[in-house]
């Protein structure tokens, strides 16, 4: 879809409707300055596309590495379409710059830093979790982790609710599972248990869920609970 | 849901099942070519959208490799609830939107 290059034609024809208006009165600093304009104007627009694609590339660069070349290669079809000269090309670029690079780049460094949260919780609680574990079994008393465990529940739970819609992530609803049942949620008090089964219930969602699979993970939580209850100290 | 993303979602609606690439939904919703990238990244994000990349080879086709968008089944049912309160005046904004 490439435009004529009209913009420049139609310089041109204005400098010499100038030329002739102004007749023998124009200095020639005035002519030579108007000149130059229309080159460079020609230029500039003979050179849209190009000054377009360079105006995407800087605009990319906003965004994550892993996502900028992707990103980029969307764009360029819009700047392609809007021709090759002219202001078309240069005007999509920067609207794409402008409103669509900044607000694509805030919702990735958004996750992004929202993950790096998550993964701290989720290790924070492991970490918890396996220190209550160690206390109860050695006979100490036990220390409170349970804002630890909670926020550990409600990272399954955000995950559950939010992503968990592909078979792979139901892996690693899986894998949480096993990790949980590692660090002894059986120290986890009622409500946690219960908070527990709601987050599980959240990570089945949006595939055929197993009951069986379900139910025999709440029954080892509630052995895990009446085991734990022997091995604690009296 | 903006009003942005309606007008985006109800182009998604008028050929379900189809995919359509960046440039066309930007044609066919009338929206500028700033303002659907975040959109359609927010829905995909959601999970109302999944994107493909065409295999091509660029070279021989003489074009670019397209991003391909379609609505997930999720996103058809959000879509048409969305939708359906805005229909008159979608009917008015949308050129060609009938439904």
């Amino acid at each position: 879809m490439r435009k004529s290059r009209i913009g420049a034609v139609t310089m041109l024809l204005v400098l010499i409707a100038g030329v002739l208006v102004v007749g023998g009165d124009a200095s020639p600093t005035i002519v030579v300055l108007t000149v130059l304009a229309t080159l460079l104007a020609s230029e500039f627009d003979r050179s849209a596309y190009r000054l377009a694609l360079v105006v995407l590339r800087i605009g990319a660069c906003l965004l994550p590495h892993e996502r900028r070349s992707d990103e980029l290669h969307e764009w360029m079809d819009h700047a392609r379409a809007a021709g090759d000269h002219g202001l078309s090309p240069l005007l999509v670029a920067l609207s794409i710059v402008i409103r669509a690079a900044p607000p694509i780049s805030l919702g990735v460094w958004t996750r992004h830093v929202l993950d790096r949260r998550l993964a701290t919780r989720t290790w924070g609680a492991l970490f918890g979790s396996a220190w209550n574990k160690h206390i109860a079994i050695y006979g100490r008393r036990r220390v409170g982790f349970r804002w630890i465990e909670r926020s550990y529940v409600l990272s399954i739970s955000l995950r559950g609710d939010l992503s968990l819609k592909t078979e792979a992530q139901f892996d690693a609803g899986s894998r949480h599972r096993r990790i949980a049942d590692w660090v002894g949620w059986g120290f986890l008090d009622t409500s946690l248990e219960e908070e527990l089964s709601r987050a599980v219930e959240g990570n089945l969602r949006g595939f055929a869920v197993k009951t069986e699979e379900l139910a025999g993970l709440l029954q080892n939580a509630r052995g895990g609970t009446a085991d734990d209850e022997t091995a604690r100290p009296s | 849901v903006s009003h942005h993303t309606k007008l985006l979602l109800s182009v998604l609606l008028d050929a379900p099942g189809e995919e359509s690439y960046g440039f066309e939904l930007s044609q066919a919703s009338g929206l500028p070519s700033g303002t659907i990238y975040p959109i359609l990244r927010r829905l995909e994000d959601r999970g109302l959208l999944t994107s493909r990349w065409e295999l091509l080879e660029e070279s021989k086709e003489g074009r670019r490799r397209r991003r391909y968008y379609r609505l997930t089944g999720e996103g058809d049912r959000v879509a048409r609830t969305t939708i359906a309160a805005q229909a008159p005046a979608l009917r008015l904004l949308v050129p060609g939107w009938a439904s």
